[in-house]
């Protein structure tokens, strides 16, 4: 049986994003804002919304128009994700946070969405992002995270030269 | 402890929240990407030959997988009736009883001056399973059949064979070789 993504695949996604964002801001309340979980909250379930609509007007909604949407609110989820690295950064200047949110939680973030953004161009137009790309975009974050989490391994080979 | 003891409670309700949020959402794709298959089967009721093909000018002829059946070459008498008791057979190549119902299809629309009848009859085996479908002519125009309790069910059990007996009657004044179509179908439940 072939599987084939739907354009809402793209809006679950941003729900997913949504609600992960809502669960590490909660956990990490010391440096976000204190409604800044419920307001991810509330985004995750503005994706159901979203969901939902365009199951009602599947008969109207054309697939391209799916598609931009659903699309839209993923990079809106996205484009949150990276606003909350910049907050960390460049108001809070928790830098050593900064970097382990990068590697832990913006880069494998936009990996997997970049995977399946690839996949549907694959699938409706026969428009793959090169395997290889992918594949070492993913050891570059396998290293990153591991380079990251143990600065104890960067200041003995530091040392060893 | 307090402030540990509120975390752990907003944490909770996120959780919870999240849970619904991502079930329902996932819930409502699912509705989305469910798509039902067709699977093709070759068709266990269809049509065989009678004994009478070939004979009284009859010519019985198949379409692909013997789903339709062209009856050419029937004759129908002026003043006498005319029947053929086994142009076409109507056969149920499955193990289970099939439902077959008789209707109309193509309403004849020429020549109403030369004919009587032309009755169709789906012979089957027990009296109360037949079938009938009557055309007849007044003369002036044909009427055809149009009470749908001649078009119930009726069941084929499973390797049976049942003939389409057809009976033609013409007018004592009918012209010869004019003629006209009819077109019924089986539908099988």
């Amino acid at each position: 049986m072939s599987f084939s993504l739907l354009p809402e695949f793209f809006a679950f996604l941003g729900v997913d994003i949504f609600v992960a964002l809502s669960l590490l801001t909660c956990l990490l309340d010391d440096h976000f804002p204190k409604t800044l979980p419920w307001l991810f909250q509330a985004g995750a379930i503005g994706g159901y919304v979203h969901i939902f609509i365009s199951k009602e007007f599947f008969t109207i909604f054309g697939d391209y128009m799916r598609f931009w949407y659903c699309l839209l609110y993923l990079v809106v989820a996205l484009a949150n994700v990276i606003a909350l690295n910049a907050y960390i950064a460049v108001i809070k200047k928790h830098w050593t946070l900064a970097k382990v949110f990068s590697g832990t939680v913006v880069f494998p973030t936009l990996l997997i969405s970049g995977f399946f953004i690839s996949n549907y161009a694959g699938q409706v137009a026969e428009f793959y992002v090169s395997r290889m790309a992918l594949l070492f975009s993913a050891v570059v974050l396998g290293v990153s995270i591991s380079v990251l989490l143990s600065p104890r391994i960067v200041k003995k080979y530091w040392k060893r030269r | 402890m307090k402030r540990v003891f509120s975390k752990s409670i907003k944490m909770l309700i996120l959780t919870l929240m999240s849970i619904v949020v991502l079930s329902a959402t996932a819930a409502m794709y699912y509705s989305l990407s469910m798509s039902s298959t067709i699977d093709v089967y070759a068709a266990e009721v269809y049509f065989v030959v009678g004994s009478d093909n070939g004979t009284k000018g009859l010519v019985v002829t198949f379409g692909s997988q013997n789903t339709t059946a062209t009856v050419s070459g029937l004759r129908a008498y002026p003043n006498a009736t005319f029947t053929y008791t086994d142009p076409v057979r109507v056969r149920n190549n499955g193990s289970i009883t099939a439902q077959l119902r008789l209707t109309p299809d193509i309403d004849p629309s020429t020549n109403p001056e030369d004919f009587v009848y032309v009755r169709f009859l789906l012979n089957a085996s027990a009296a109360a399973d037949r079938r009938w479908l009557n055309y007849t002519s007044n003369g002036v125009s044909w009427t055809s059949p149009s009470s749908p309790t001649s078009w119930t069910a009726t069941g084929i059990g499973a390797s049976a064979e049942w003939p389409i007996v057809i009976m033609t009657k013409a007018n004592a004044t009918a012209t010869a070789s004019d003629s006209a179509t009819i077109g019924i179908t089986i539908d099988v439940d």
